[in-house]
Formats: C-alpha cells, sequence, structure tokens
C-alpha cells in the first residue's frame, strides 16, 4: 500500500512546514475552506467510515455530527495526544516527524464542528514531540493556517498545547479534560458526554492523533477512495506499533484489517531466532491476549472483537516461550495499580489486590485458589468501574490467566517458573 | 390533562417485581427508597451532588448489559430494575469486599461503631465478613490526625466516598480538602497550609459514611446506641435550626444524670435540610457547664445560697418594699431574645400586673458572624418572638437602653434571661447595675452581671423546657423538653408563677401549651396556634 500518514516522515526535516509543503500539504485545508461548508466536512467524513484509532473505533464523522447546532456556548476540539498505552508508540511518530499533517487535521476537524480553540494535549514525556509540534504551531500562524482568518477565509482558529503531567488516567477524554483545566485527572460519569457538556462545560469534541491525521487525506482524495482502503467497515491506513522478540520492531503502516500474521511475520520481520511464540496482545495492554492458536485474525475491530480482544491502540506486544506469563501479567497489574486514579472502588482496590495476588504468586508464596481469585477479581471488576481503566485492568489479567492457567498453577505448585522462563 | 400534570412527568417503572410511579428526574435509588426497598449506598447523598464513585448502588436494569448505579440512573418509563437479582448481589458484595480489604475494621476502638454503614453492611446484610487478603497487608495510613479545630481524621477507615469534599465545595462554600495520590494510596487530605476549618466543618461528621471523621468534642465520650435523642431548636441564632439533643440514656430523661453529649442536626427543609454550624452545634455546652444550681442571696456584699423559698420570701418583701416606698416607675423588667415565647409573655403579664410597672424591654444579646447559608448575626434564637409578643416599654415607660445607663430612674430591677453586658457597654451596665438597691436576675449561666445582683434565681436552659421560638424568618418552631432541669432550676414560667402567688396573686399554675393558646388568643399573627398544629416542623407565621 502506497503510505499515506508515514509517507513524509524519512524525508530530512520531514517536521517543518517547507517540507509538509512540498509535498502538498495543506492542501486538503484550502479545499476544505474554499468548497466545503462545515456540514459537507462532517458528511464526507462520515461517509469515509473513518473510526477513532484511539482504541473504541467510534465513527469521527457520528462523533463530530453530535455537536449541537446554533448554541452560543464555545466550542472545542481537543486532540488527544497522551499516548500513553503500553506498547503504543504510533501516535508518538506523527508528532514528532510530520506535525503539520496531524495539525492540518486538527484545523480541519475544528471548522467542521465549529470550534475556534482547539487543544492539543500531550503527554509530558514527549520531549521531542513537545519541541516539534510547539514549532509547528508557531509555523503555522505565521503562514496563517491558525489565528484570525485563516487563508483568506472566515474562519478563526487558536490552538494551545497543554502539556500532561504523567498520568495514564489523564488519555482518558474526560480526565484530560479535567487535566486542561486544572484539575485532578478524574474521569467524569457519562452522561453528560462531551459533545454536551465537556471541556469547562462547553460542547467538546476529542480524537485521537492518528485519526484527526487521516482528515486532511480524506478531504484530499475522497470517501471513495479513502472507502477502498481496508475492509468491510474498517477503512483506511493504520498504523501498528510491533514490540517484543521480533527482528524488526517498530510502527508500520498498513491497511486497516491485515492479517495480525503478516504483521508479525513478513513486516517485523517474526520472532528471533530459536524463539517460539507464546501469544500476542494485540491492540496495546489494555487489550486479551491471543494464544498461538488464536492469532489468524484480521487486524481490525470487528474482526478482533469477533475474537474476544480488541484492535484497542494498535499496539502489538508479541511474547515469546522465554517469557513467563506470570510476570509479565505482574508487570501489566503492576501498571494498572499504579495508574489507577483511586475515584472508584472496584478499580482502586481491585488493581491493588491484583497486584498483590500476582506478586505473590510469582514470588512463590501464591496459596491455593489463587488463580481463580484472581479470575474472580477481574469479573468483579469488570463493567463495574466509572471509566474503562478498571475494564482494561481486568482484560489484561483475566484472560491471562484463564488462557495460561497451566502456567499459573505450576507457580503454586512448583513455587517457581516453568523451566524455560526462569531468569 | 391538568396543569399539574403537565409539569411532573410520571414514569412507570417496576422494582424488585414492585409496580411504581416516580416523577420524571428521580434517580433510581429514591425511587426503591419510596417504596420501602433499600439500595445500598456510601457516596450517595440527597443534598449534595453526586459522585457515583463508591458503586454500592449498582442494580441491574432489564435490557442493560452492564449494570448501572442506581444513584445517579433517572428512572424510565417501563424500566425494570432488581436490586436483588443474583448479579446484582453479587456486585454490592464485591464491592464491599473491595471497601474491607485495607480496612483496620476496629470497630471496638472506633466511634462510628453503631452508625457505620461499612459495618452494617459486613456485619448485619451479608453476614461476617471472611477476608482473603492478609491484615498483615493492609495499607498503614495516618490514623487520628487533626485537620482542623473540630475533625479527627482516620485515613485507614476512609472509603474515599468523597461526600466530605462535596460538601465543603457545595455547601460550605470552602473548597479545604481534596485528595492526594492515586489508587489505593488515594487520600483525603487539606489543602497545604489550610485545615478544615469552615464554619460549618462538623457536618462531614455527620456525613462520613464510616468513621474516618469523628468529632473531637464527642470522640470517645460514649457509644451512640446509649443515646437518646430529643428533638428541639438550636438556640445559636436566630436561624433556629432543627436539631436532636442527644442525651446519655433514654431513662436518665427524668434523673439528674441526664447530660447532654451532643446535638445533631434535624433535617427540616425550610430552615436547615440536614446542617448545623458548629458554633451552634457546640452550644449545649451552656447546658452543662457554668450553671446556677440554687438560688442565691447577697448578704454583707457576698452571695450565699438559700432555698427556693427564702429567696422567694426575700424578693416578696424586697420588691413590695420599692413599690411602696419609690413607685412602679423606679422598677424595670427585661425579658430575652434567649427565652421562649412562653417565659417572655409571662415575664410581660409580670412586669404589668405584679410589678406594676411600664418599664419593660427585652435584652438582644449577642451579634456577630453571619452569612447567606445558615448563620445569622443575631446569636440569640427569639428576637422576632420578643417583638411579636410585643415586650416593650408601656405608656411612660423606659426601655433597655435607658434602664441600662447610669442616669437611669430605676431603684429595682429584674433581669429574666439575659445578659446586658452583651448588648450594651460594659462600663455604664456596671455603673448603672451599681446603683441599684434591688437587682434579681433570673438566669442558667453565671455571667458577668451576677456580681451585681443581689439575688440570682437558677433557671432552666432551653433543653430543659417545653416552648417555642420563632425564628428571624417568623417560623415558629418548638424545643422539647430533653431533660429534667438541673437540680433547683426552674423554668422561666413556673419562677414567674411561683413569686406571683408568693405576691399574692391568683396566678395559675399554666403549661407552656397552655400558654401558648393564651399567646395564640392575644396575638392577631398566631391565631389558632398550639403546639399540636406547630409540630415538630415548625409552622411560617
Ligand atoms: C485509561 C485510558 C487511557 C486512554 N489513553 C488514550 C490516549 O493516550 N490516547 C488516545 O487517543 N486515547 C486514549 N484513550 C481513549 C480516549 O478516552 C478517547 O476514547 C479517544 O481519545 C477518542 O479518540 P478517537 O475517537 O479518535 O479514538 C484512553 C482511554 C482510557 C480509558
Ligand atoms: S476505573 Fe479506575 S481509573 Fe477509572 S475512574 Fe475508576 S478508579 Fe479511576
Ligand atoms: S473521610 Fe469520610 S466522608 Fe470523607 S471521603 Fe472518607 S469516608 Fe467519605
Ligand atoms: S446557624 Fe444558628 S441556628 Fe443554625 S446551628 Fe448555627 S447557631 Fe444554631
Ligand atoms: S451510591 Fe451510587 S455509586 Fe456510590
Amino acid at each position: 500500500m502506497e503510505k499515506l500518514l508515514t509517507k513524509n516522515i524519512h524525508l530530512p526535516d520531514s517536521h517543518k512546514i517547507e517540507t509538509y509543503r512540498a509535498t502538498g500539504g495543506y492542501k486538503a485545508l484550502a479545499k476544505a475552506l474554499g468548497e466545503y461548508s462545515p456540514e459537507d466536512i462532517i458528511d464526507i467524513v462520515k461517509r469515509s467510515g473513518l473510526r477513532g484509532r484511539g482504541g473504541a473505533g467510534f465513527p469521527a464523522g457520528v462523533k463530530w455530527s453530535f455537536m449541537p447546532k446554533g448554541t452560543e456556548r464555545p466550542k472545542y476540539l481537543i486532540c488527544n495526544a497522551d499516548e500513553g498505552e503500553p506498547g503504543t508508540f504510533k501516535d508518538r511518530v506523527i508528532l514528532e516527524k510530520d506535525p503539520h499533517q496531524l495539525l492540518e487535521g486538527i484545523i480541519i476537524a475544528s471548522y467542521a464542528i465549529g470550534a475556534q480553540q482547539a487543544y492539543l494535549y500531550i503527554r509530558g514525556e514527549f520531549n521531542l514531540a513537545i519541541q516539534r509540534c510547539e514549532a509547528a504551531i508557531r509555523e503555522a500562524y505565521e503562514h496563517n493556517f491558525l489565528g484570525q482568518n485563516i487563508m483568506g477565509k472566515y474562519y478563526s482558529l487558536d490552538i494551545l498545547l497543554p502539556i500532561g503531567a504523567g498520568a495514564y488516567i489523564c488519555g482518558e477524554e474526560t480526565s484530560l479534560m479535567e487535566s486542561i483545566e486544572g484539575k485532578k485527572g478524574w474521569p467524569r460519569i457519562r452522561p453528560p458526554f462531551p459533545a454536551n457538556r465537556g471541556l469547562f462545560g462547553c460542547p467538546t469534541t476529542i480524537n485521537n492523533v492518528e485519526t484527526l491525521a487521516n482528515v486532511p487525506h480524506i478531504i484530499e482524495r475522497g470517501v471513495e477512495w479513502y472507502t477502498s482502503i481496508g475492509t468491510d467497515k474498517n477503512h483506511g491506513p493504520k498504523l501498528y506499533c510491533v514490540s517484543g522478540p521480533v527482528k524488526r520492531p517498530g510502527v508500520y503502516e498498513l491497511p486497516m484489517g491485515t492479517p495480525l500474521p503478516e504483521i508479525i511475520f513478513d513486516h517485523a520481520g517474526g520472532l528471533f531466532e530459536g524463539r517460539q511464540l507464546k501469544g500476542v496482545i494485540p491492540g496495546g495492554s489494555s487489550t486479551p491476549i491471543l494464544r498461538p492458536d488464536e492469532i489468524q485474525v484480521n487486524m481490525d475491530f470487528d474482526s478482533l472483537a469477533k475474537a474476544g480482544t480488541m484492535l484497542g491502540s494498535a499496539g502489538i506486544i508479541v511474547l515469546d516461550h522465554t517469557m513467563c506469563i506470570v510476570r509479565s501479567t505482574l508487570i501489566l497489574a503492576n501498571f494498572y495499580h499504579h495508574e489507577s486514579c483511586g475515584q472508584c472502588t472496584p478499580c482502586r482496590e481491585g488493581t491493588g489486590w491484583l497486584e498483590n495476588i500476582l506478586h505473590h504468586i510469582e514470588e512463590g508464596h501464591g496459596r491455593p485458589g489463587d488463580t481463580d481469585l484472581l479470575i474472580e477479581i477481574c469479573d468483579n471488576i469488570m463493567g463495574n468501574a466509572i471509566c474503562p481503566l478498571g475494564d482494561a485492568a481486568a482484560m489484561a489479567i483475566g484472560p491471562a490467566v484463564k488462557k495460561y492457567r497451566d502456567e499459573f498453577d505450576y507457580h503454586l505448585t512448583n513455587k517457581q517458573c516453568l523451566p524455560e522462563t526462569r531468569k | 390533562m391538568s396543569a399539574r400534570n403537565q409539569e411532573i412527568e410520571v414514569k412507570n417503572l417496576t422494582i424488585n417485581g414492585q409496580a411504581l410511579q416516580a416523577e420524571d428526574g428521580t434517580v433510581i435509588l429514591e425511587a426503591a427508597r419510596s417504596i420501602g426497598i433499600f439500595i445500598p449506598h456510601y457516596c450517595y447523598h440527597p443534598k449534595l451532588s453526586i459522585a457515583g464513585c463508591c458503586r454500592m448502588c449498582l442494580v441491574e436494569i432489564q435490557g442493560q448489559p452492564k449494570l448501572q448505579p442506581a444513584c445517579r440512573t433517572p428512572v424510565e418509563e417501563g424500566m425494570i430494575v432488581s436490586t436483588d437479582s443474583s448479579k446484582a448481589i453479587r456486585a454490592q458484595r464485591a464491592q464491599l469486599e473491595f471497601l474491607l480489604l485495607n480496612h483496620p475494621i476496629d470497630c471496638p476502638i472506633c466511634d462510628q461503631a453503631g452508625e457505620c454503614g461499612l459495618q452494617d453492611f459486613y456485619m448485619m446484610e451479608f453476614g461476617q465478613h471472611k477476608s482473603r487478603f492478609a491484615k498483615e497487608e493492609k495499607i498503614k495510613r495516618p490514623k487520628a490526625v487533626a485537620i482542623g479545630p473540630h475533625i479527627v481524621f482516620d485515613a485507614e477507615r476512609c472509603i474515599l466516598c468523597t461526600r466530605c469534599i462535596r460538601f465543603c465545595i457545595e455547601i460550605a462554600k470552602q473548597p479545604e480538602i481534596g485528595t492526594k495520590n492515586r489508587g489505593n494510596h488515594s487520600q483525603i487530605t487539606t489543602f497545604p497550609g489550610q485545615q478544615l476549618d469552615n464554619p460549618y466543618s462538623i457536618n462531614t461528621v455527620d456525613i462520613c459514611p464510616v468513621g474516618a471523621l469523628t468529632s473531637k468534642d464527642f470522640r470517645f465520650k460514649i457509644r451512640p446506641w446509649f443515646l437518646y435523642s430529643t428533638p428541639s431548636v438550636c438556640p445559636g441564632c436566630a436561624n433556629g435550626c432543627n436539631i436532636f439533643i442527644c442525651i446519655n440514656k433514654k431513662h436518665y430523661v427524668n434523673l439528674q444524670r441526664a447530660q447532654i453529649y451532643r446535638l445533631k442536626p434535624k433535617e427540616n427543609p425550610e430552615v436547615n435540610d440536614c446542617w448545623l454550624c458548629d458554633e451552634g452545634r457546640l452550644s449545649y455546652k451552656l447546658v452543662n457547664e457554668n450553671r446556677v444550681l440554687q438560688p442565691h442571696i447577697r448578704q454583707d456584699g457576698q452571695l450565699v445560697l438559700v432555698s427556693w423559698e427564702r429567696a422567694i420570701n426575700e424578693i416578696k418583701n424586697r420588691v413590695q418594699k420599692i413599690l411602696t416606698e419609690y413607685g412602679p416607675q423606679r422598677i424595670g423588667a427585661l425579658a430575652s431574645s434567649k427565652a421562649t415565647n412562653e417565659a417572655n409573655y409571662l415575664f410581660k403579664k409580670f412586669a404589668h400586673e405584679v410589678l406594676e410597672t411600664p418599664n419593660l424591654d427585652f435584652l438582644k444579646g449577642l451579634t456577630g458572624y453571619g452569612d447567606d447559608f445558615l448563620i445569622r448575626e443575631d446569636k440569640t434564637p427569639n428576637t422576632r418572638g420578643a417583638i411579636d409578643l410585643e415586650i416593650g416599654p408601656g405608656a411612660g415607660g423606659i426601655g433597655a437602653a435607658e434602664m441600662l445607663s447610669p442616669a437611669n430612674p430605676l431603684k429595682g430591677l429584674w433581669i429574666m434571661g439575659a445578659e446586658p453586658t452583651e448588648s450594651y457597654d460594659n462600663e455604664q451596665v456596671n455603673e448603672a447595675l451599681a446603683s441599684l438597691e434591688l437587682l434579681i436576675i433570673q438566669t442558667s449561666n453565671f455571667t458577668a452581671s451576677c456580681q451585681w445582683a443581689h439575688i440570682i434565681l437558677p433557671s432552666a436552659t432551653f433543653a430543659e423546657v417545653d416552648g417555642t421560638f420563632i425564628n428571624y424568618k417568623g417560623r415558629v418552631q418548638r424545643v422539647f423538653k430533653a431533660m429534667q432541669p438541673r437540680p433547683e432550676s426552674l423554668a422561666n414560667e413556673v419562677i414567674l408563677g411561683r413569686v406571683a402567688r408568693a405576691m399574692g396573686y391568683d396566678w395559675q399554675e399554666h403549661t407552656p401549651a397552655e400558654i401558648m393558646r393564651q399567646i395564640a388568643a392575644e396575638i392577631p399573627r398566631y391565631h389558632g396556634l398550639d403546639y399540636e398544629k406547630i409540630g415538630d416542623k415548625g409552622i411560617q407565621t
């Protein structure tokens, strides 16, 4: 497939506006402002079938159409660049290597929903990305792609670049809004939904970096072209992140719905010599793990849902036979325990308890029944928490315990790891 | 369709098989409560915004894959809810287990024991809980931290329901506390350099569902299950917040062993919702401290204890002496905005009939901090009542200011239930009182002016009498006798009756209820009122 999202990243100074414009950048914006009304753009994006790349796969055009019309209240667009999901590093590539592609998407989306203020909420650890985005925003202002009367048209937009302070939960859309408002990152309960009462209580649309980076391409080349990429109801290019013991880990831009084995074995070059596949976490740490016999699946939202897991952030984490499943699950439990915001009971207490039990099993003093207890705790968190972080913890741990139960029980009986996974 | 029906839409739904109707906008938890179904909850409080964080109230709604929090899910037409399905029960048990995971379960040394939502549940509802989490591994946190002048915080017992935080933001309007840290290390904390010291801080103790916030004043004094509560009205200011007076034991009501241990808010949406200010809440101390417990007479400059008989005899002689030697123009009578209407009404009658004087007024007491929530600047509970009863100088009489000025023409003065220096200049008052031939003070507590008194009569406090106060908005509310008057002290109206009879007047002994009926007959504003009509919620006049 022709590269779209990553077509510029290997060019020298790919992050600069000159490079971006030399390869046709900001043409889509000119087209959007010159030829289309905001409603037209929402309609185009709806028909393109673009689904949110932040995890849930919600159709972007539909989300935009929820924004109330004819309200006096200010409207906001937020670009979610908090990218904190373990195993995920796709947005970072765009932010560092091609920030103008994202800005163009943000401006078009803001125009479509009628926002005059946009926020690019960026993960605090992304130093280079922050610098590059800051510079790109400055350049865009200088070239009148931002600010008053953009490209001489009757549309104005300002953008701010709030920087996160290091909390995974602030990638969740409502706690991200709390964070921008200067409050503690505690998710809000829905309803009300952000389209009605979002940032500062005003109508707000929030999209992932990759989602917005798709927008200029759709505007420029049209719905038919876009829907020809990918599989049924899962259109367009997709950035897949591959990590773990593979020969060529990294970010791969491939059509939505590319088969998982093709990504791991062809593009990422397969596992290190002598390693056997033990499992694949397909969509970032929060998605249920797949056993080797389950990996014949297309990497799109619907196929993975059918396989009992999720596309999530498309962070493909590969595990090989030398890796202890108890230890890797413990690492994830530690992460969710550390990142739980502490607001609601099941996640606050459940994540700590999961880590505690896994720690005991890994250290060789697990108790009989611990495997079932882990599963029970996950079931008790699942669906009962305020935000999806609780569910994420349950999905990262429950299926791993169920699918690798033998290995957990081996730890309980033998008080140590399987021979091949010992350090 | 009537106008009313158009205004409030009613939804039909079923909870646990029981059909019911609820107004549009009602949350499931309240709808269930209306038909007697209790849904466990910790973070929900009807007077606060909805946090939805404890997850105790999860219920099953037919057609919805996930359980929903009953505290924030509004009723809908045709909704079928079950609070006791196996899925809902399982979720409730799970939340309880989560909450108890790091909870110390130190009920034996916890002040909340007996009125603790957590204890109620795991003991009563779900049976003795067997922990699947090792005790040694529970997270250690600070215990018994004074986070404000009135509040002690135990972080181990806190279940992070955030009621206290929401109270400070939404009701007290002073955000002084929040949470710090994340996950199960989250902890309630005061903001840097601040403490929980808003004027309403002790309400956080009432609404804390567990023993995490305790009142410095009340902690460790008594187990709540011993306490016996009587409804009443706070004497702390003109707002007239409704309270419960809690004494140590039910059968102590008629015994001298009765002690007030605390005041609690009594819900009244017309007055104080379910809140009290800290000052009012601690005002009960006047009942326990510094009481005048026997009549006193000044002899050779010293106050000596005497019997009621002797005191009344003395009053009779000395009042008569002043009346015959100087005439009624030279005697004054001061009632009080702290006294009940019944006492003030009788005092007025006493001044007119017994003292025969037009020099009548009432003392207004202290003024101080007030706000636009509950606390009034007028620190007495019944100014409005004294005004409505027209406690003031009659034809040719003088008022309080004149009576208490050094140039006053008085030889004798009778003060009931008030301290003049609270409302008038100290030195002027002292000079005025020092010049009197006879100063009779009828009071429950020793106050500054007692130093000039010739006779002091011990009277009962608001907690020891039946009567009514009228708040600043004109709402008549009843105080109920929560305990016997302290030894030898008597209700003001009883004292006045005794003196009147001793002086040869044909005064019947009237109960406060009877006096109220006389008031109602006499004062147009209160026509038709009696204790029954006033009830325990009061009546707006
Ligand atoms: C705990 C948690 C962390 C999240 N972190 C991110 C993130 O880092 N970046 C992101 O785009 N979405 C993240 N999301 C998803 C967002 O809440 C939101 O769904 C997304 O930004 C919407 O964008 P989209 O519709 O374009 O996918 C997170 C969600 C949860 C529950
Ligand atoms: S699920 Fe976890 S992260 Fe989300 S609100 Fe509850 S405690 Fe916070
Ligand atoms: S201190 Fe009490 S009211 Fe405050 S959060 Fe903790 S349990 Fe809730
Ligand atoms: S506001 Fe006034 S009446 Fe209410 S509790 Fe405080 S002092 Fe008492
Ligand atoms: S009472 Fe409903 S979530 Fe706490």
